[in-house]
C-alpha cells in the first residue's frame, strides 16, 4: 500500500527509533502552507559534518505517489542490512554488506521522502493529478486551480522566465498563478517547501550530490535544463545578460556552459545509476540532460548545481531528477518493482559518487 | 471525493519534435512532469494528460494530421480504484512498528 502523509512522519520517526545509532531526525524550519513540519531522516554513522552527504528528495510533485514510498523503502533497507550486516538485493542488482557498510560509514545520506504533503494528501484523497503545493489562491483569484506554486519552478534559478529567455523559448513554467500545473509562484523561493530544500543545502555544506525521485517517463535527467549543454564556450552561460533575450532556444549554436569534468561526472554517475536500474528487471531509463523537448527554469537539480556558480563559497553539488516509472500511480504491485529500481539506482549513486567525482 | 473532470494520458507520436513542439503548443495539455520526448522508429513520442473535451478539442487541432494520438489509461478512474490502495490510518505509530524495505537482505 501506498504511505499517506501520516505514515510518512510516523516512519522517519520508527526507522530512527529502531535506529538510533546511524540515524539522526533533521526538521527544516519551515511549516507548509497547510502547517504540517516536514522532516529528514539522515542515515550515516558519521557526523554531518564529516563526510561527503547526498540529498534524495521525494514528493515534490503531489500526484507522483511513488518517489516518497521508494525513499522510505531504501532507507529501511539500508539501516536494516547495516544492522544485520547483509547485503541488499533488487531483482539481479545487489550489493554486499561491504558495500552497505562503505555507503553507511563513509557517506551520509539525507532522507526528504516528502516536501510536499500538503499537495499528497490532497491528490491522495480529493484530485488525482494535483501537481502544485496548496499555497491559498491569490486574492481575487476563484477556482481551484488558481490554488498552488508549482514548488520544482520556485527555486532560484533564472526564475523569472519571461526576462531571462527568448520570448519564443516555450519555457515549461507559468508566471499565471491559475495555471494548473507550473505556476512558478509570486517570487523565487517564495514557498516554504521551497525553502526547507534550500536550507538543508545551506546548512549542510557537505551535500555535493543530490537526486530529486520524480515520476513518470522514465528517464535520469542530469544538468542542465535551462538550455542545451556546451563546453566550449564559458561566457555563454546563465548569470550572462546578454543571453536573456536568447536563451532556451533549441539547436541554436548558443548553450548552458558546463564544464566537461563536470559534465563526465554526472553522466558517468547517471550511467552506473541506470546499469543498476535495469538489472532489477531490465528495464532501461536512459540518461539525457535535461533540456528536453522545452527549458525549464527554477527547478531544483538546476538550482543545486547552480549554487557554487552564483556563489563561491557554496560547495558544488551535482544534480540529478529521476523520473521513475511510466505513471504517476502505478497499482502497488507495479510500483513495488519501480521503488526497487529507484532504490538500486540510489544505492548505485551512493556507491560511485565519491570514486566517480574525485577520479574525473 | 474528486473534483475534477476524467484526465485521459495520452502517447502522442509526431514525426519530429519541431512537428510535437506545434501540436503541443496549440492545443496547451499538461505534460508530465518533465517533457522528455522518446524518439523511437515511430518518431518522437511524449505521454500528455488531457480531460476528455481537452482530448476531443486536440483531435481536431489544425496541428493534429501531423501526430497520432493513442489513449492509455483514464487516470482518474484508476485513481477512483487506487484510493483502496493507500494506507489509512498510520501502520507505523506504534513504536514497535518498523517499516521494511523492499530490498532483499541477503
Amino acid at each position: 500500500m501506498y504511505l499517506n502523509v501520516a505514515e510518512i512522519e510516523s516512519a522517519i520517526t520508527s526507522l530512527h527509533d529502531a535506529y538510533p545509532d546511524t540515524s539522526e531526525i533533521i526538521t527544516p524550519p519551515h511549516l507548509t502552507h497547510e502547517g504540517r513540519t516536514t522532516r529528514l531522516l539522515r542515515v550515516g554513522t558519521r557526523q554531518i559534518d564529516e563526510v561527503p552527504g547526498i540529498l534524495l528528495l521525494g514528493g515534490i510533485h503531489a500526484r507522483e505517489w511513488m518517489p516518497p514510498d521508494a525513499l522510505v523503502s531504501l532507507a529501511a533497507d539500508v539501516l536494516e542490512a547495516h544492522d544485520l550486516a547483509t547485503g541488499l538485493g533488487y531483482g539481479s542488482s545487489t550489493f554486499t554488506a561491504a558495500q552497505v557498510t562503505q555507503v553507511v560509514e563513509n557517506l551520509n545520506l539525507l532522507f526528504f521522502p516528502c516536501v510536499n504533503p500538503d499537495g499528497r494528501a490532497f491528490s491522495q484523497t480529493t484530485s488525482a493529478t494535483w501537481r502544485k503545493n496548496r499555497r491559498p489562491a491569490p486574492a481575487g483569484s476563484t477556482g481551484s486551480s488558481c490554488i498552488g506554486v508549482d514548488l520544482n519552478r520556485n527555486f532560484d534559478f533564472l526564475w523569472d522566465h519571461t526576462s531571462k529567455f527568448a520570448p519564443d523559448a516555450d519555457v515549461h513554467t507559468s508566471s499565471t498563478p491559475c495555471n494548473p500545473q507550473v505556476y512558478r509562484g509570486p517570487a523565487p523561493a517564495s514557498e516554504p517547501e521551497t525553502r526547507n530544500v534550500v536550507w538543508v543545502l545551506d546548512t549542510y555544506p557537505k551535500i555535493q550530490w543530490m537526486a530529486d525521485v520524480h515520476s513518470a517517463v522514465p528517464v535520469i535527467l542530469h544538468n542542465w535544463g535551462s538550455d542545451q549543454n556546451q563546453s566550449t564556450t564559458p561566457a555563454d552561460n546563465f548569470r550572462n545578460p546578454s543571453l536573456d533575450t536568447v536563451r532556451g532556444r533549441p539547436d541554436d549554436g548558443i548553450g548552458e556552459f558546463i564544464p566537461e569534468r563536470d559534465l563526465k561526472i554526472a553522466v558517468e554517475l547517471a550511467e552506473r545509476m541506470n546499469d543498476a536500474i535495469r538489472a532489477v528487471r531490465g528495464v532501461d531509463y536512459g540518461v539525457e540532460a535535461a533540456y528536453g523537448l522545452y527549458p525549464t527554469s527554477g527547478t531544483s537539480d538546476d538550482y543545486a548545481y547552480s549554487r557554487h556558480l552564483t556563489n563561491p563559497a557554496a560547495t558544488k553539488v551535482i544534480g540529478y531528477t529521476i523520473e521513475c516509472g511510466d505513471s504517476f500511480q502505478p497499482v502497488f504491485s507495479e510500483a513495488e518493482q519501480v521503488i526497487q529500481e529507484v532504490s538500486a539506482a540510489l544505492l548505485a549513486l551512493a556507491l560511485n559518487a565519491p570514486e566517480v567525482t574525485d577520479g574525473a | 471525493m474528486n473534483e475534477e473532470l476524467d484526465v485521459i494520458r495520452c502517447h502522442v507520436v509526431a514525426e519530429n519534435a519541431e512537428a510535437l513542439r506545434e501540436f503541443i503548443h496549440e492545443t496547451q495539455p499538461d505534460v508530465g512532469c518533465r517533457a522528455v520526448a522518446r524518439h523511437t522508429q515511430a518518431g518522437v513520442g511524449l505521454d500528455l494528460y488531457l480531460r476528455q473535451e481537452q482530448l476531443d478539442q486536440a483531435r481536431a487541432a489544425r496541428s493534429a494530421p501531423q501526430v497520432s494520438i493513442i489513449e492509455i489509461e483514464n487516470v482518474t478512474e484508476n485513481w477512483r480504484s487506487l484510493t483502496e490502495e493507500i494506507g489509512s490510518g498510520d501502520r507505523f505509530a506504534h513504536r514497535d512498528a518498523i517499516p521494511h524495505g523492499l530490498g532483499r537482505k541477503e
